[in-house]
């Protein structure tokens, strides 16, 4: 099989590159592993309302609810409630994916379904991949240039040569259930601080519905064995909703990675988990997956053009854009995380008393920008100067 | 030696970037561990939050 492109995985990154190939009049094939896009879900399915509005429009059947409030509960009980309509969306993500998928087949892409790939290969640049394909078996797919969106495993940037490997000190363990037969707000997320509920991270309820939600917590990789993450949610549930059902059940890895991001060796562009353009705070990576499969798959449209002579030069278009765009929000991510990885329980409880005496006289958070929100928390609490410092 | 319970495995790929000798792989839904390559580093079985993987420490003093 000869192809312009290859996209492996059709995931929100994945897709959407497939979309601007396939836009641009290339041939292209988008990989994905399982039977269809979108399953099986390894998501909160949480995402910004005004950063993906602006990307794109969507079909109300893709999202189960939108929040106009936040909820954070620090480690002594404190809560803090803030209001800010149309803050985000609680997608349908694997009808999400399946509708970005759809959209890269009408544009013309070929979907590839349970096909995954084996091995790279070329001379000078990449031009062959070894795949496997559950019903026919084995083939080889040739193209010009490749694009690896396949998720935080990212096999193919592996098989590339590019070095993946993830310090399991830089890592949270996630464990989320599907809850039915509860009570919740439909347009409240809840957000839970504290290291003997969330050691090194938080645990959340994204509501799906004001009778369902996905219910799950992080644990840092390193502290499982003392805290195990299903005893703590089940722990936690029990005591929040004693009469919910399990209707799922779902896990993955959220990346604090520290490391040199790389995006691109040689032919081959690296986006979305693959690439590790994931927020280091709450693990949040759809808004990134999109922006970079967008941008990398307008590159590869632009050297198959030959628009691009070099592929040294594909990086003008991505990662340049990308980061241009996101580079510095994911810097100021990583250098918060590592703030927030020094506080204490006592530290937490503090900060959610300083931002409710912030917001006290706010009805909204709306259009305030985290520098205003930081310096307002600083000057009634100069204490948290000692962990601020670290941001410069 | 590593154990890979698959009934319990969700198929995250979670463990696989965590492989320091790059031994477990993720096929179409299972997950497998080149048992030449591991070095029982203890690596994935303590990242899976569903513990389908475990060690099992027959030579252990």
């Amino acid at each position: 099989m000869r192809y312009d492109a290859v996209v492996i995985g059709a995931g929100p990154a994945g897709s959407m590159a497939a979309v601007e190939i396939a836009r641009a009049g290339f041939s292209v094939a988008l990989l994905e592993k399982h039977s269809q896009p979108g399953t099986p879900l390894c998501c909160g399915e949480a995402v910004s309302k005004g950063a993906l509005d602006r990307l794109m429009s969507l079909k109300p059947d893709l999202i189960s609810c939108t929040i106009d409030e936040i909820k954070v509960v620090s480690p002594g009980g404190k809560a803090i409630t803030v209001k800010h309509p149309g803050a985000g969306y609680i997608l349908n993500r694997p009808q999400f994916d399946l509708e970005l998928a759809r959209q890269a087949v009408a544009a013309g892409a070929e979907l590839l379904t349970e096909t995954i790939g084996l091995q790279l290969s070329g001379e000078t640049a990449f031009e062959s991949l070894a795949i496997d394909n559950r019903k026919d078996g084995p083939g080889t797919i040739d193209a010009r240039i490749f694009i690896a969106a396949d998720g935080v495993e990212s096999k193919v940037a592996r098989l590339a040569g590019i070095p993946n490997l993830i310090n399991v000190r830089e890592t949270e363990s996630l464990l989320q259930y599907r809850l039915k037969n509860i009570e919740v707000d439909p347009a409240l997320i809840e957000i839970y601080l504290g290291r003997r509920i969330a050691p090194s991270s938080y645990l959340w309820i994204f509501p799906k519905s004001d009778r369902e939600a996905n219910v799950g917590l992080g644990v840092s990789t390193r502290l499982t064995q003392k805290f195990p993450p299903e005893q703590l949610l089940n722990d936690f549930i029990g005591s929040r909703f004693p009469g919910a059902i399990e209707a799922g059940k779902f896990c993955g890895l959220a990346p604090r990675y520290q490391g040199e991001r790389i995006f691109r060796l040689k032919n081959l562009l690296v986006a979305g988990d693959a690439a590790r353009a994931d927020d280091s705070i709450s693990g949040a990576g759809i808004l990134y997956a999109l922006l970079s499969g967008r941008y990398a798959g307008m590159a590869a449209a632009a050297f198959l053009r030959g628009d691009i002579r070099q592929e040294a030069e594909l990086d003008q278009l991505y990662p340049k854009k990308f980061l241009d765009e996101k580079g510095e929000e994911l810097a100021l991510y990583r250098k918060l995380r590592n703030i927030y990885d020094r506080l204490t329980d006592d530290d937490f409880d503090e900060i959610i008393v300083a931002l409710i005496e912030f917001f006290a006289a706010r009805d909204s958070v709306a259009g305030l920008k985290p520098g205003q929100i930081l310096a307002g928390l600083i000057k009634t609490r100069p204490k948290l100067l000692k962990y601020v410092r670290h941001l410069w | 030696m590593l154990i890979i319970a698959q009934e319990l495995c969700l198929d995250c790929g979670g463990c696989v970037p965590l492989c320091p000798v790059e031994g477990l792989f993720l096929s179409f839904e299972d997950l497998f561990c080149d048992q030449a390559l591991c070095t029982l580093c203890g690596a994935c079985p303590e990242f899976c939050p569903v513990r389908a993987i475990t060690l099992e420490l027959k030579d252990a003093v």
